[in-house]
């Protein structure tokens, strides 16, 4: 990084932090804090909705992952329309009526406060988990390719987002989000635009796609169904449709976005907006990554794009490095005469020859990446990761590398300002206001709300820290955070569409579903995770439909009821 | 058949016609619906297509 690129990231970050701070200026009240005085328009919302959702993992692994993969992970979106469309029917105006501050005390209002309290711990262990993540993931990529050490990236994005999310509250965070939404936006474009432009004289951008479809990268739908794999069209639109409704319709960190609007159409049509705009997105984003795929067939990627395992493989393993490297060349060699060959006859021998050096040369990455992550802790290494950055940092114009950059830092810190600004919202209202000082005043409320968020900051801070000693540790929290989804989409489902389900039920089949799911991935480990999300909320309905019938007994006052006030 | 007066939450409703807000956000909610048949349909034929290789 130059120093051009250094004042443009500079320039980018002060400037979204500066003008969400100057959104949020005098607003002092919680219900400000909270809800942004229920004035947001949808456009806002939708980018926060986004925003929230697109972690610098996300920006830079989906691009890596185009290349690695192709376009087949874009099905893992295709639910996210439909449950939108039922977020947008059912759950947004339930929400709105009621009044609530965070999805959890709806819960209250339609059961009891043990359900509440059950599915808001389920929120606050699961997102406090995802935030020390969405903060240490980012921070290893950046240090390595930044060349600096971790803390003072770990440091530097825990302080830029604890200021403006401790002062200005949603309102603020909201406002960053949009313009961090539009930064990563920036990014992607330009990295398009120059994979477009990097491919060699003779070599047009149809060319490119022709050689990735050769490879096997454009096989964006599958249509056969296999329980195991992750990204068919079957996984994407079920497994994704009930992953999109927990996720959209349960967890705070997206409701509490939708419940800043100033009415219930500008939330509807907040939701619809991603609807409409995600898969094209993914689709967009994920080409880049293709197009990196066909720049890297004229031009020489590295053996490995991890650059400090690459350095440390070379001075220990300089023997069995040079033999891989030789033929890593050779294999590239083999690759770039083969597509040239394709291109000129564009015959079905040709393509086959052009697949099959590919093959060769998959496997000898492979022999590199078992290499280095002999000596990781097991799952901790990942060489995709860092495919993206290592073209935008080797390929890309001085100024556009800074852009980039700060779009990686703007989808980290949008991702982790939402989590902790509900993280705090529930911890307050759901606990500190519900159980320790329900009748705390506007200023405590506000106070609390103030340290609350700066705990879960200093707390995702040193997770971040000490992540890295954790190894395999990683792989077990990022396994935990997504075996909860499907039953708190159950209990959700129980409190808007069935009416004859006592508390007892409602609390007894969430517990059921969490032990359903836990054991479906315990007895079948191969089970792709997108089928536990229908599989855990299916469960948690039939198992509190039965409990409440066999109790017998009386179904609870509707939604929005005398059952407590609202806090 | 109406035989009475109408009322005013009838007269409302009739005023409304066609575009009352459960109609509308049904074709707002098709649209969407349609938006995505129609990517995935075009993601599936793209990849007939071109997602020939390996």
């Amino acid at each position: 990084m130059s120093l051009v690129d250094w004042l443009v990231l500079g320039a980018s970050l002060a400037g979204i932090v500066g003008y969400s701070l100057l959104q949020s200026r005098g607003q002092w009240s919680v219900h400000a804090y909270v809800a942004a005085g229920k004035q947001m328009r949808w456009w806002v919302i939708g980018l926060s909705i986004m925003a929230t959702q697109a972690s610098a993992i996300t920006f830079i692994g989906t691009t890596s992952q185009g290349f690695a993969d192709g376009l087949r992970f874009v099905q893992f979106y295709f639910g996210l329309p439909v449950a939108m469309v039922l977020i947008s029917a059912f759950a947004a105006p339930a929400f709105h009526r009621s009044g609530v501050r965070t999805a959890y005390e709806y819960l209250e209002r339609r059961f009891d406060a043990r359900t509440r309290t059950l599915a808001s711990w389920v929120f606050l262990v699961q997102r406090g988990l995802g935030v020390g993540l969405a903060l240490y993931a980012p921070a290893v990529v950046l240090s390595v390719i930044l060349q600096v050490p971790e803390w003072p990236t770990i440091l530097g994005m825990v302080l830029l987002v604890s200021a403006y999310t401790v002062m200005g509250g949603i309102r603020a965070v909201m406002w960053a989000d949009a313009l961090q939404m539009a930064v990563m936006l920036a990014g992607i474009v330009t990295a398009f635009c120059c994979a477009v432009l990097g491919l060699p004289e003779g070599v047009s951008f149809r060319d490119g796609i022709f050689l990735a479809g050769a490879a096997g990268k454009m096989n964006a739908v599958e249509t056969g169904f296999d329980w195991s794999s992750r990204y068919t069209l079957w996984s994407g639109l079920i497994g994704g449709t009930f992953l999109s409704l927990a996720y959209f319709g349960t967890d705070q960190s997206q409701v509490q976005r939708y419940l800043t609007a100033r009415s219930l159409n500008h939330s509807r049509v907040s939701l619809l907006f991603n609807a409409v705009v995600k898969i094209p997105l993914q689709f967009f984003i994920l080409l880049t990554g293709v197009l990196v795929f066909s720049f890297y067939v004229f031009e020489p990627p590295p053996l490995l794009f991890h650059p400090a395992e690459r350095a440390r493989l070379e001075s220990t393993e300089p023997g069995a490095m040079a033999q891989l490297e030789a033929r890593f060349s050779e294999a590239l060699t083999e690759r770039r005469h083969a597509a040239g060959r394709l291109l000129d006859s564009r015959g079905s021998a040709e393509a086959e020859a052009f697949g099959a050096s590919g093959r060769r040369l998959e496997e000898v990455r492979a022999e590199a990446v078992a290499l280095a992550e002999r000596d990781s802790a097991p799952g901790s290494y990942s060489d995709t990761n860092y495919i993206f950055l290592t073209f935008v940092l080797s390929h890309l114009p001085h100024g556009l590398i800074g852009l980039i950059i700060a779009g990686v830092f703007a989808a980290a810190m949008s991702t982790i300002s939402s989590e902790l600004n509900s993280l705090a919202t529930s911890t307050v209202v759901d606990h500190y206001l519900r159980y320790m000082r329900p009748q705390a005043g506007e200023r405590g409320t506000r106070r609390a709300l103030h340290w609350s968020t700066l705990a879960w900051a200093g707390y995702a801070a040193a997770f971040a820290m000490f992540a890295g000693r954790l190894g395999s540790l990683i792989e077990a929290v990022n396994f935990v955070g997504s075996l909860f989804y499907g039953p708190m989409l159950g209990v959700f489902v129980l409190a808007f569409a069935v009416r004859r389900v006592s508390a007892e039920g409602a609390f007894w089949g969430t517990a059921l579903g969490l032990a359903a799911v836990w054991g479906a991935k315990l007895l079948a480990p191969s089970l792709a995770f997108l089928w536990l999300n229908p599989l855990g909320c299916i469960a948690t309905v039939i198992a509190a439909v039965a409990i409440s019938a066999g109790r017998g007994s009386a179904p609870p006052a509707p939604a929005g009821g005398p059952r407590m006030e609202p806090r | 058949m109406q035989s009475g007066p109408i009322s005013d939450g009838q007269l409302a409703r009739q005023a409304q016609g066609p575009a009352n807000p459960r109609r509308r956000w049904g074709v707002i909610y098709f649209a969407v619906l349609a938006h995505l048949f129609l990517w995935v349909v075009t993601l599936w034929v793209l990849s007939r297509m071109l997602g020939t290789g390996s």
